[in-house]
């Protein structure tokens, strides 16, 4: 119980545009690694705001060391917490100027600046851009300036609103690879949002789902644990006592893995292809969401795949719920991690 | 054309010979608008910054009246404020007509409108990361409001040079309210009025290119602090 750094109890924020959060309780542990998923508009931004105390919720209240927030406490413990925004704001000037930003406003002296600014731009990887124009930076880049702003702070808490926007793949890694270390260095609580359910799982202890404002309890779509097999030179992940899923690249050890629903193939007799993965199944549920359809097929009594086809598709599959069906799937479409 | 040509010739000989006529024109203005530009900023700029940043029933019906009063003409604000310094307006025992400081409030009522719409205007349209950057970073209301203010520096600079420009050049309040008296509120624009009926063009092209200069040199170190800030 100790261990909880921060709690949220009873929060509701209602929004102009009529969007309601209703959290009943949500708790954060000292030194994790959060994931708030979600679609766009699930209201992961506004749930963040309010836990970073850039906002205040409707009803309800957040708890920070088991303290209540209240007026007389925000700014301290405001300062014990840092939220990096979405294409975050660097204020003009220097990289310098920036990252000293929030060490004037706590009146730190000047003489500890310097290195300071230093280390935390060795973390990300920026040395020498001390003196840098913030306009002269690339997205990535700037990205990297605001971490470094926050780990100057040495923050409890670090938010992260969609960090990995227009973002790409090696930045992408260069970022996660900083919130690991701040997390394992400091043990800095992370949370951070994502739309990218698969990227949440990879990267953080505990995945929170936000769906309409509320959370869910729902599990990914796909995402099993396994362990690996080798048999005549091919890899594999044993998921179930009849399952084992082929996959591209060889582990050691018991891993998570998840495949899109969009990589999995459905047909009604099995076929010859380069796909390595061909599972025998039940439909059990059928969804049809904005044009796509949802098809969920139980291959084993414990695993189910989930696959969205095209309404042409389905119509042209005349599927149903107990049909039989291939699912059919590539294992290079398995994510490890 | 050649009383014109005289009068040029004549005016540079004035500034440069440092005619008293002139210096008196020219520190009077200087005097009596940085003054007034000062108590405009005093006023305007927190006004403008507040009605900016913040949101409240009414904020509209405000920003229309402001604007308004950026169109107020200079002798209106000068009759307004006669009729309350003058000997039998409310004020009257105060003395004020006639003395610069009568145009310092007429000019700090001309300039205050300027600073405070266009303060208010450059606060609007700045980034709205910036308020939830600098809370994040631990800053307190204080500190956050020097953060939006410093980020919109420029624009509220460009407001304050736009605010002198304007009660530099008016001649509507300072004639009401100065009464033109030499060596005392005699400044650059109403000792251009004058010299101009009296025939006289080289006293007052010479406070016509005084008037010139000020302007340019302002716009000088604007472009130069600019030109800073890009690069």
């Amino acid at each position: 119980m100790n261990n909880i750094i921060l709690k949220a109890e009873k929060l509701r924020k209602r929004l102009d545009s009529g969007f309601s959060l209703e959290i009943s309780n949500l708790c954060f542990k000292k030194g994790q690694i959060y994931g708030l998923v979600g679609p766009n508009g699930a209201g992961k931004t506004t749930l963040l705001n309010i836990l970073s105390l850039l906002d205040r919720p409707s009803n309800g209240e957040i708890f920070f060391k088991n303290e209540r927030i209240s007026k007389p406490n925000l700014l301290t413990t405001r300062r014990k917490i840092h939220m990096i925004t979405e294409n975050p704001f660097l204020f003009s000037g220097t990289v310098f100027d920036n990252i000293v930003s929030g060490l004037r406003f706590r009146r730190i002296s000047p003489k500890k600046w310097q290195g300071l600014v230093d280390k935390a731009l060795e973390v990300v990887g920026l040395e020498n851009f001390n003196h840098r124009n913030i306009r002269k930076l690339s997205v990535g880049e700037s990205q990297r300036v605001a971490l470094a702003r926050a780990i100057v702070l040495n923050p409890e808490i670090l938010f992260l609103d969609e960090p990995f926007v227009n973002l790409d793949r090696q930045s992408i890694c260069l970022i996660e690879e900083y919130i690991r270390t701040i997390q394992k260095s400091n043990q800095t609580t992370i949370i951070f949002t994502t739309h990218d359910f698969y990227q949440a799982w990879h990267l953080s202890n505990q995945v929170i789902s936000l769906v309409n404002g509320r959370i869910v309890e729902a599990p990914l779509d796909n995402f099993f644990a396994g362990s690996p097999e080798e048999e005549n030179g091919s890899c594999f992940v044993r998921i179930s006592k009849n399952i084992r899923i082929a996959i591209s690249q060889k582990i050691d050890n018991r891993c998570n893995i998840c495949v899109h629903p969009e990589g999995i193939v459905i047909s009604k007799q099995e076929f010859d292809s380069s796909a390595r993965n061909s599972f025998k199944g039940v439909i059990k549920s059928i969804h049809a969401e904005d044009g796509i359809v949802r098809v969920t097929i139980r291959i084993d009594p414990s695993i189910e795949l989930t696959t969205l086809i095209t309404v042409r598709s389905y119509r042209a599959l005349k599927l149903a719920i107990d049909s039989e069906v291939f699912a059919v799937f590539k294992a290079t479409s398995v994510i490890i991690f | 054309m050649e009383y014109i040509l005289n009068g040029i010739n004549d005016a540079f000989r004035m500034i440069f010979s440092l005619n008293a006529e002139v210096l008196s024109a020219v520190s009077v203005s200087l005097m009596v608008s940085t003054v007034a530009i000062f108590l405009a900023i005093l006023l305007g700029l927190p006004l403008g910054f507040i009605i900016g940043t913040n949101s409240f029933f009414g904020k509209k019906t405000i920003i229309t009246i402001m604007n308004t009063l950026l169109a107020v003409p200079t002798v209106f604000i000068g009759l307004m404020v006669y009729s309350f310094i003058c000997r039998r307006g409310l004020l009257g025992n105060f003395g004020l007509l006639y003395t610069p400081w009568a145009m310092i409030i007429g000019q700090t009522i001309l300039a205050f409108p300027i600073v405070s719409a266009l303060t208010l205007s450059a606060v609007s349209s700045i980034d709205r990361r910036i308020e939830k950057t600098a809370l994040s970073l631990g800053a307190n209301k204080r500190q956050v409001a020097v953060c939006i203010l410093t980020e919109a520096r420029f624009a509220i600079f460009s407001a304050i040079i736009v605010a002198f420009g304007r009660v530099f050049s008016e001649v509507g309040i300072s004639m009401l309210l100065g009464g033109n008296i030499r060596y005392l509120t005699r400044n650059i624009t109403t000792t251009i009025v004058l010299e101009t009926g009296k025939g006289e063009f080289a006293l007052g092209i010479a406070l016509g290119i005084v008037l010139l200069t000020v302007a340019l040199l302002i716009n000088i170190v604007f472009s130069y602090l600019q030109s800073k800030k890009s690069s």
